[in-house]
């Protein structure tokens, strides 16, 4: 099952990745959004938990393995 | 092709709307919360039935659609103008099949009848349908075999929906007209070697210089008492005749000739090597012609498809006495070829001769024995003569 493995890490990016731009920020395999607003949004992947407070936080994008949050981020935690 | 709609969404708080969207998953590719009571949201089309289904709280309206459901709208505004347009063209290019006039350009009335009427038998006629190539062709050939006595060439263009026929007459030889008195005469400066007389008086002799237009067998018999009998002199005069003859002959002659035989082939092209990908019986002389299906800039490697033809090679190499006697033989021919009336060779000599590297040039002399008979009509003499007695 390893070479499965293998070939399926080669063939699809399931690789969790946080990318941080000016006001936004790029998350790819996030898994779920637990909870939204203006001032904070708490996203779930495997065991970890990925905080994100500001201002005027917004979901730019919502694909299924991509999402995109605009705003005044302040900050980011990951539990 | 995409299937996005961009909607407007209004009610009393976008935010819930937003985590309904998030609790059901539904990708945003594109959200802009304008107060908070609207935001728009660019979607899947797929998802918007969804949405319309179960957001009754809130108003959801299209504002503008991308990729194929945009151009499926644009048709079903403009549908009528788009079949109509449609429908235009075919109508014009089905209209485009049919001939609307035959113009025939000639002068002659009872030509162009002639061949209208041909035509018509051939259903080349106004509103009938228009003809390809192959039958034009055969069309022509018919008219002109069955009209050859009338017509010497035929030949019908087509210009749009319009065929102008162009023609040529056949012009009837003249009847040679029989002369009632004659005399014959030299056509040109010559030395008589035979004259066969079967009626009229012999002037010259055998062996004589005669110069043009000098009468040799006479027309007028002359009496004792001065009076002249008129006859219509008959027979042949032949005579040495000189030509001079300027010729250059080739040492080295290469001449190719196709067999008709050919053969296609598809073949891969390595620098300057060949290989054919179907192998096949190569002739053992041939030319070929190449097209390039395929190149590459970065791979030497062509593909081509290749015409080969067969061809037989004559090569010869001369010695200047051989050019020489090869040059004499073609002289002869062409003055033959250009001279029917010449009967013989009697000598060909060589004035000039001068080496050109790959070719030599000649002057020859050539005397020939060429029939000289020339028919003077003396029928205006006897006007005269009658007129003043």
């Amino acid at each position: 099952m390893k070479k499965i493995d293998k070939l399926d890490r080669y063939l699809y990016d399931r690789e969790y990745k946080i990318i941080i731009k000016d006001n936004m920020v790029n998350i790819i395999n996030y898994g779920e959004i637990i909870d939204f607003s203006l001032t904070k949004i708490t996203i779930k992947r495997d065991n970890k938990l990925i905080v994100l407070t500001g201002k005027n936080l917004t979901i730019n994008k919502m694909m299924d393995e991509e999402l995109l949050i605009t705003g005044i981020i302040n900050t980011i935690c990951i539990n | 092709m995409n299937n996005n709609v961009l909607i407007k969404i209004e009610g009393k708080n976008v935010n819930n709307y937003i985590k309904w969207l998030i609790k059901n998953r539904i990708n945003i590719l594109d959200l802009k919360v304008i107060s908070c009571n609207e935001l728009n949201a660019l979607i899947d089309y797929k998802y918007y039935n969804l949405l319309t289904k179960y957001s009754k709280t809130y108003k959801i309206s299209i504002i503008k659609k991308y990729g194929k459901l945009r151009l499926l709208d644009t048709i079903k505004d403009n549908l009528i103008m788009l079949s109509c347009t449609i429908f235009a063209v075919i109508f014009l290019y089905w209209l485009s099949n049919y001939i609307f006039s035959v113009d025939i350009i000639y002068n002659d009335k009872k030509i162009v009848n002639l061949v209208s009427k041909e035509l018509q038998k051939y259903d080349i006629k106004k509103y009938s349908k228009k003809k390809n190539n192959i039958e034009l062709n055969n069309v022509k050939k018919q008219i002109l075999k069955d009209n050859q006595d009338v017509l010497e060439w035929l030949e019908i263009e087509e210009d749009g929906t319009k065929y102008i026929v162009r023609l040529v007459e056949r012009k009837k030889a003249s009847s040679v007209k029989e002369n009632l008195y004659q005399s014959i005469a030299a056509s040109k400066d010559a030395i008589i070697t035979s004259i066969n007389a079967y009626s009229g008086e012999k002037v010259k002799k055998v062996n004589e210089y005669v110069k043009k237009d000098e009468v040799i067998i006479n027309g007028i018999l002359t009496k004792a008492d001065n009076t002249n009998i008129y006859t219509k002199a008959t027979g042949n005069v032949y005579g040495e005749v000189w030509y001079k003859v300027s010729i250059e002959y080739p040492l080295y002659y290469y001449e190719e000739l196709f067999t008709g035989k050919s053969k296609k082939t598809i073949a891969l092209a390595f620098l300057n090597k060949k290989l054919s990908l179907f192998p096949y019986r190569k002739y053992k002389q041939f030319k070929s012609k190449s097209y390039i299906l395929f190149e590459n800039n970065l791979i030497p490697i062509k593909i081509i498809k290749e015409r080969i033809y067969e061809v037989k090679l004559k090569e010869n190499i001369y010695t200047p006495e051989e050019a020489v006697t090869k040059a004499k033989t073609e002289a002869v021919k062409k003055i033959k070829d250009q001279n029917s009336k010449i009967k013989g060779i009697k000598t060909i000599e060589v004035i000039n001769k001068e080496n050109l590297n790959s070719k030599i040039k000649i002057d020859l002399f050539i005397s020939v024995i060429e029939d000289i008979s020339k028919i003077i009509n003396i029928a205006e003499e006897i006007n005269f003569n009658s007129l003043h007695s």
